[in-house]
């Protein structure tokens, strides 16, 4: 019996990307500094709402359930008698993950259940296959799963004593849904945020100015970056087995840089317009497509969630479980998969990253002494750990980018059939040379100036010369941005 | 912090300039082999996939049809614009207010009316939405700024230069996409014509799997033809194509000539099928005709829509 595959539609917020943002955001940012500080959270958790409501109205119901559950259980922990914090924390976290599974994960568990089902003989009737074309009638609400590891942070952080529980519902709802991060992080935490919101905010031009540049850079890559490199790899992934060889690999190699900068850029917009606001909001990135090894690559990539996963679920496994280190790393790694995506390819793509590594922990003292009997130079070491790294970065990331298991296997054997050098899929090859080059020209300011000091490219420099880069940015945004009006691949998580 | 504002104001208005300056650049050449289908209101359109795209030429079927119908025909069909609530949304925007005698030609296949596997209404309806038609906001106008802002989807850079068509295609004004079998610099040989047809069929194999008949697409059709029934005559076609694609179509669609047959019964419209003369008229690759077979084609079908429908 052929069963259909489940696939869930998410649902939208508005998108940075649209012209709908371009009058939203300028006008949020001026009344925000023209209102008195008393009812600034008012102005901007409605301002947020707004943004998150604006094409799928419903879903902020969500939204507004874990606000107040969060908010309920933040007081009691904060007031009940020790022995009884935890039911809260507990109640908190059923909430949350509850509606992450209700929504994102529900019928995903019940498609694999069909699978195993199916596997071992069971037939799954007719009705039951209707019920499953009905499916994508549910939305996938846009960052939900962004938002709901933030409220869990604060309950977390309440119960381990870290913070006293915030009062004003006002600004805790702020905390959970404010706007510039709460679709696609980064996830932060109440520590970290909330007393920034609760704090007076004078206008700076010097930072408002920063933010803007930082945006600007932000709306550089997707625009003009990834959604370029975006064409290409659509074009072969949406037939994984009509190319081979070159086309495949080039492919695979735009997607990393792809994801990078796709993910990097919403995290630039989202940071910069925070700091605009007098907000600083954490780091996602720090050269990730420089590591020089997997450990490195995974401190340096998603720098919010790995650091959740770390303070929340990783070392409460070591420390509390008794688990060892390879199982808490294949555990967390499976989460960190499934976080992604309802999809066994996210999945998969976390598990292999689990075992790289273990793999690399495991031969670290061993590949060590080879290079220092080979008197291998160390940046010669550096090289090739940054060289295997990547493509071993590359090759999981087929997984991610793929639709199914199948399709990820086909793809990647498709990679080693040799003669196929026609790299030419979309006959353009002024195209394809402005993608390379436009890789390389982001990796190097990466490079030279990290992923957190972006304004220094601009500030301090005489006047004649900033307005001449702020005039080769209206040129090149205007010549070369891509107005495809793709979301952002980060929201659909 | 009023300098900087008015920095700011400097900066976003040079930006809003050149972006506008660019868009107008780029509408007064060509654009892509799309954007003529969005530049005029239509009397009466031929809608399909992209066989419909490149073998139905309007102006031909003008010529040659013996009765009188609403103008401008206008080739509305394209890769991709699948039967749907997009589709027929794009349809209503259109034709002409009041326009009561028009000729609708509606190209089917098997394919027009798939789907990818396990995706429901709102899934094939997101996807829908982003083709040019789920894009569009404006149908009619030219120049269409609109359309270059919102389904545009390459740099402005190109504006710069002296644009047309890729080598071998011809984009005319009612729409059509003529291709050409020969140029100036190229021939296409019967030999690269044979390795397209087999790349085609590898590509129907390969997506096979991966693609189902979809009970909306239907459901959308009939609607489709409802709407246009009450602006005109409706006519639908089976575009030729090579023997091959067709026993191929006809292998893996079994339902669907009893489809085809409970739709003409319930609306009482002619239905022309070529697939059973389809070594008649020549295909480039299998599937699409070329400029000489897509002429010959049209003349052959404006003289059958004279014979079947009423005048």
């Amino acid at each position: 019996m052929n069963r259909p595959i489940v696939t869930q539609i998410q649902g939208l917020s508005m998108l940075f990307n649209s012209f709908e943002f371009l009058l939203f955001f300028p006008l949020v940012l001026l009344l925000y500094y023209l209102l008195p500080h008393k009812v600034r959270w008012l102005f901007l958790l409605a301002s947020s709402y707004y943004f998150y409501a604006a094409s799928e109205p419903y879903l902020i119901i969500l939204l507004l359930i874990s606000t107040l559950v969060d908010y309920y259980c933040g007081l009691k922990i904060g007031n009940v008698a020790p022995e009884r914090k935890k039911y809260y924390l507990w109640l908190s976290i059923a909430v949350n993950v509850g509606i992450l599974v209700s929504f994102k994960y529900l019928f995903f568990f019940i498609d694999s259940t069909n699978s195993i089902l199916e596997y071992f003989g069971a037939e799954i009737s007719s009705s039951e296959q209707i019920q499953s074309y009905r499916i994508d009638q549910v939305l996938l609400p846009v960052g939900i799963s962004f938002y709901t590891f933030q409220t869990m942070s604060y309950t977390i952080e309440v119960y381990r004593g870290n913070m006293e529980p915030e009062k004003h519902l006002g600004r805790f709802a702020l905390f959970v849904a404010f706007f510039p991060q709460l679709v696609a992080g980064p996830i932060e935490k109440a520590t970290r945020l909330l007393p920034q919101l609760n704090k007076t905010i004078y206008p700076d031009v010097s930072q408002i100015k920063r933010g803007m540049i930082i945006m600007a850079w932000g709306f550089f890559l997707k625009i003009v970056v990834a959604d370029r490199l975006g064409i290409y790899v659509d074009a072969v992934y949406a037939d994984p087995n009509g190319h081979q060889g070159l086309p495949s690999l080039l492919a695979a190699f735009f997607f990393v840089f792809q994801i990078y900068f796709d993910f990097a850029a919403y995290t630039y917009i989202a940071i910069g317009a925070a700091k605009t606001m007098g907000i600083s909001l954490i780091n996602n990135f720090n050269r990730p497509l420089f590591s020089v090894n997997i450990t490195q690559f995974w401190q340096r990539w998603h720098i919010s969630l790995t650091q959740w996963i770390r303070d929340y679920l990783y070392s409460p496994l070591r420390r509390k479980a008794r688990l060892n280190r390879g199982g808490s790393v294949v555990f967390v790694f499976f989460i960190m998969g499934l976080w992604h995506g309802a999809n066994w390819t996210f999945v998969v793509w976390g598990l292999i990253n689990a075992m790289f590594l273990i793999i690399e922990v495991i031969t670290n003292k061993w590949r060590k002494g080879i290079f220092d009997r080979l008197h291998i130079p160390s940046k010669l070491r550096s090289f090739s750990g940054w060289a295997v790294s990547f493509t071993l970065m590359m090759l999981s990331l087929i997984f991610f980018r793929s639709p199914s298991i199948q399709d990820a296997f086909d793809f990647i054997g498709n990679l080693f059939v040799i003669p196929n050098l026609h790299i030419n899929v979309l006959n353009n090859y002024l195209e394809l040379f402005l993608s390379i080059l436009l890789i390389i020209g982001v990796q190097w300011v990466h490079f030279v100036k990290g992923n957190n000091r972006i304004y220094e490219l601009v500030e301090k420099r005489p006047i004649w010369a900033r307005w001449s880069m702020y005039l080769a940015y209206i040129v090149i945004i205007v010549m070369l941005g891509i107005n495809r009006q793709e979301s952002f691949i980060y929201f659909q998580f | 912090m009023r300098y900087f504002i008015l920095k700011l104001t400097l900066f976003f208005s040079l930006l809003a300039s050149a972006y506008l300056f660019m868009v107008n650049k780029l509408s007064e050449g060509y654009v892509d082999m799309y954007y003529p289908k969005y530049t005029q209101h239509a009397g009466g359109l031929v809608i399909g996939l992209s066989r419909a795209d490149q073998g139905i030429d309007p102006k031909t079927i003008v010529e040659n049809l013996e009765l009188k119908t609403d103008l401008p025909l206008i080739n509305f069909a394209a890769n991709q614009y699948y039967y749907g609530e997009v589709y027929l949304e794009g349809i209503k925007q259109k034709l002409k207010h009041g326009s009561g005698n028009g000729l609708f030609i509606l190209s089917v296949s098997p394919g027009s009316f798939t789907g990818p596997i396990g995706f429901g209404t709102k899934g094939i309806k997101e996807m829908d939405g982003k083709t040019a038609m789920g894009k569009a906001e404006d149908f009619n106008s030219d120049p269409n700024y609109s359309y270059i802002i919102n389904c545009y989807g390459q740099g402005l850079y190109h504006a710069l230069f002296a644009q047309r068509a890729p080598g071998n295609m011809i984009t005319h004004d009612n729409g059509w996409n003529e291709i050409l079998t020969s140029g100036s610099d190229f021939v296409l040989s019967d030999a690269l014509k044979m390795d397209w047809k087999r790349q085609n069929l590898d590509y129907f194999q390969r997506r096979l799997p991966k693609e189902e008949t979809k009970d909306y697409r239907w459901e959308w059709f009939g609607k489709t033809i409802e709407y246009l029934r009450d602006k005109g005559q409706v006519v639908l076609v089976r575009m030729p194509a090579d023997k091959e694609v067709f026993d191929f179509e006809n292998s893996n669609s079994l339902n669907f000539d009893r489809s085809m047959d409970s739709i003409i019964k319930i609306h009482q419209i002619p239905y022309l099928d070529y697939s059973k003369n389809s070594s008649y008229f020549e295909t480039y690759d299998g599937s699409h005709l070329h400029s000489g077979s897509a002429i010959q084609f049209s003349t052959q079908l404006a003289k059958d829509i004279g014979v079947h429908i009423k005048k």
